[in-house]
């Protein structure tokens, strides 16, 4: 349901149009009721009148009647007056009957119609009843009486009710009148009260649907115009003055949006710590960022309207800057200089991307960080490296000299004290002769451990090309190199896989597990049971020996470097072999670890990718 | 060896070493002559007649070269006698610590005779010279 401004002018019209109608049906009431009024008056004075005359002529009947009766008794009485014709009784016969109030005259008259008294005939009233009745003997007519009645009193109630009759009509009428002026007052007063109505009703209407919304309108504007982008005009009515509301609040909206992004953006601009400027199409720097004027050194001066050459080094940079623009259409952090006002050149990662409204490109935008910092980092990382590998090459030479320079003493050590012995066989006693075994031991086991160092700083670094290896084939070369000692037994598992790994280190690890099996058997009569299970991107291999286990405490232990368990007078042991072991196993992605417990043998359990890839191979 | 009595050089520093070397000699019963430098500097000038040093006359059939040596290495006297016209057929048979694999391959590839570990047990060092010197006496040396 829609009102709008025209419906409301079309409602007052309405309204306008009733009241003119409504008057007119008033008037037309009024019409109808005076009418009906005077036709009541008219028919009520009908009555009245014809009431009267009915009265009236009721008593011309009981005049006639008695008329009659007295004409009769006259004619009676009369009969013997006539036939003895005494005239002189029949004088005083008539002057009786005129003694009646209500007797005009009574005359004898003749069978031919003239009066038996002259007289008579003379003075005879007016009468406006008169009865003429024959004077009989047996069948013969003598003569006729005729009695006139006299009406005058008759007449007289006539008038008296006439002039009663009027009164009452008068009344009437003075009633109908009334009535109808209390109508025509009605009609003012409901007209007056309508007209005030409507006028309100327009007034009300003008009022809040006009007026109101034109004031909110106006607060809004002067809102607005403050600064207040939070006002909104309330009342939105849907009519014509809804959708300017709408439309104002509207207006307000993308006003504040465009000023508070403008807003936003420039701050964003101007806290960015990337250094930030625009160029027009046409080439000319149109907007600078603090973070650009700082970092440079311009003012904002030295740059806007300049053409954007001015920022970069040389011309092949900005040739190749919008190469890139023309081609890619964006730069995409792309390492080069801006130069500074000083002439000094800023290494940065610049971006560059047009922009476009509504497609239309009408500039250029370009986001820069200064890396400076970043560069001397990945300097510093690179010297790091160098010196990684530097280190990294100290550590094999290490290993190299130790491997000679530390063995080359031992070896003398043990041979000057060979040659000792053998020539002084004939003088040196037993004691100095075990004494001379004890050292070419302990000789023998410096060498062990420095070839345990040697193997260790190897063990990452030895040839780890990848090769499809049968896991079980390795497995019974391995054994075959082993002093396994009669009635040991090592049982290779089923479903040993046939894979694509590095051999030489997987060998190693097998190797040095079962070494460590054998020497450290609690018989000869010892067994070790090797298995794999398939665990999804890799193996599980399990070396389960029945030997004399390891304590729980000790299971970090064992696989650091030099570290026993046994002294190594009892079991030589450089305390390498589980540490190499570990150390190929993390290098080839994989994780060791021993599940054992004193006297319940030690199962080592090692999981080996099925997907090497070659640079951790490498 | 005995066959044929041909002088054997030995370039190593170490002296102990080369005592080993000769007892072991002495003990196969080797007494072909034998002649010691200290490094490849020495041994070259000796196989070459400088540095106030005698060359030697007939020169070397077999030179049994350290590796790690002070001054000039045995890796760098080899390339040195591959790249002299007049030394470059000489038996070269490695007697070293090194059990570098690089060394071993580097040696190789310049035309050794052999390379053999240094044993730290004398009683193995006697019998790798022993089988030695039963192989030399196999083969017919240019």
């Amino acid at each position: 349901m829609s009102y709008s401004r025209l419906t409301v002018k079309f409602q007052s019209s309405i309204v306008l149009i009733a009241i003119v109608a409504l008057t007119v049906a008033l008037v037309a009431i009024y019409k109808e009721v005076s009418r009906y009024s005077q036709a009541h008056v008219t028919l009520a004075t009908a009555s009245l009148q014809h009431s009267n005359s009915a009265a009236e002529q009721a008593l011309l009947e009981a005049l006639e009647s008695k008329a009659r009766s007295i004409g009769r008794l006259i004619a009676d009485a009369s009969k013997d007056m006539i036939l003895s014709y005494n005239l002189r009784a029949l004088q005083q016969f008539q002057n009786d009957a005129i003694s009646d109030r209500d007797v005009a005259f009574v005359v004898f008259l003749r069978k031919n119609g003239k009066p038996f008294l002259r007289d008579s005939q003379k003075e005879l009233p007016a009468s406006k009843m008169e009865v003429k009745l024959p004077i009989s003997v047996g069948v013969d007519t003598i003569g006729y009486v005729l009695v006139g009645m006299n009406t005058a009193d008759l007449e007289h109630k006539a008038e008296v009710n006439r002039d009663a009759m009027n009164k009452l009509i008068d009344d009437v009428d003075d009633v109908a009148r009334d009535a109808q002026w209390s109508i025509v007052k009605l009609i003012v007063v409901v007209t007056v009260l309508l007209l005030a109505a409507t006028l309100a009703q327009v007034y009300y209407f003008f009022r809040s649907m006009i007026l109101e919304p034109v004031n909110s309108l106006r607060e809004v504007a002067r809102e607005v115009q403050q600064g207040n982008f939070h006002a909104k005009v309330e009342k939105c009515p849907n009519d014509e003055l809804g959708v300017l509301a709408e439309t104002f609040n509207n207006m307000i909206e993308a006003l504040s949006a465009t000023t508070y992004s403008k807003e936003y953006i420039e701050n964003v601009l101007r806290s960015m710590g990337d250094m930030l400027f625009v160029i027009s199409g046409s080439r000319q720097i149109t907007m600078v960022n603090p973070a650009l004027l700082r970092k440079t050194g311009y003012e904002e001066y030295d740059l806007i309207g300049q053409e954007f050459d001015k920022i970069f080094p040389d011309k092949t940079t900005v040739d190749e800057i919008v190469g890139m623009l023309t081609h890619n259409n964006e730069i995409v952090k792309f390492d080069t200089c801006y130069r500074c006002k000083s002439g000094a050149l800023l290494h940065v990662e610049l971006s560059g991307n047009y922009l476009r409204t509504s497609g239309k490109m009408f500039g250029i935008v370009f986001a820069a960080q200064d890396i400076t910092d970043r560069l001397a980092a990945r300097a510093q990382l690179e010297a790091n490296n160098r010196q990684l590998e530097n280190s990294n090459r100290q550590l094999d030479q290490f290993a190299y000299v130790v491997s000679h320079d530390l063995k080359a003493p031992l070896r003398a050590i043990a041979n000057l004290s060979t040659w000792l012995e053998e020539d002084l066989a004939q003088q040196i006693s037993g004691e100095s002769r075990k004494q001379m075994d004890l050292l070419r031991g302990r000789v023998n086991r410096m060498e062990a451990l420095i070839n345990g160092i040697l193997e260790y700083s190897r063990a990452g670094r030895i040839n780890a090309s990848l090769e499809k290896v049968e896991v079980a084939k390795l497995l019974r070369e391995v054994i075959e190199s082993m002093p396994v000692p009669p009635g040991f037994t090592i049982n290779i598992g089923d479903g040993m896989p046939e894979f694509i790994t590095a051999k030489v280190p997987l060998s190693q690890v097998f190797a040095n597990l079962l070494s460590n099996a054998i020497k450290y058997r609690a018989s000869d009569a010892g067994r070790v049971d090797i298995t794999v299970e398939d665990c999804g991107d890799h193996f599980c291999f399990s070396v389960q020996d029945d030997g004399p286990g390891i304590a729980p405490e000790f299971h970090e232990k064992i696989f650091v470097i030099f570290q026993t368990l046994a002294p190594r007078d009892q079991i030589e042991s450089t305390g390498v072999g589980l540490s190499v072991v570990k150390k190929i196993v993390e290098e080839q992605g994989g994780r060791i670890k021993v599940i054992s417990a004193t006297g319940k043998g030690a199962n080592f359990v090692f999981t080996w990718k099925k997907n090497l890839n070659r640079a951790q191979a490498a | 060896m005995t066959k044929e009595n041909f002088s054997i050089l030995i370039v190593d520093d170490d002296e102990v070493d080369v005592l080993n070397i000769e007892r072991a000699f002495h003990k196969v019963k080797i007494v072909n002559p034998l002649f010691r430098a200290r490094d490849g500097l020495e041994a070259l000038a000796m196989l070459r007649g400088q540095n106030g040093y005698p060359q030697m006359q007939p020169p070397p059939k077999i030179v049994l070269l350290d590796i790690n040596m002070p001054r000039m290495n045995g890796m760098e006297m080899l390339q040195e006698l591959r790249a002299d016209p007049v030394l470059n057929s000489l038996n070269v048979v490695m007697l070293t610590t090194s059990n570098e694999e690089q060394d071993r391959h580097d040696a190789y590839r310049l035309n050794v005779a052999g390379y053999i570990l240094k044993p730290v047990v004398p009683a193995k060092f006697i019998e790798a010279i022993s089988t030695l010197n039963q192989y030399w006496n196999l083969i017919e040396l240019p």
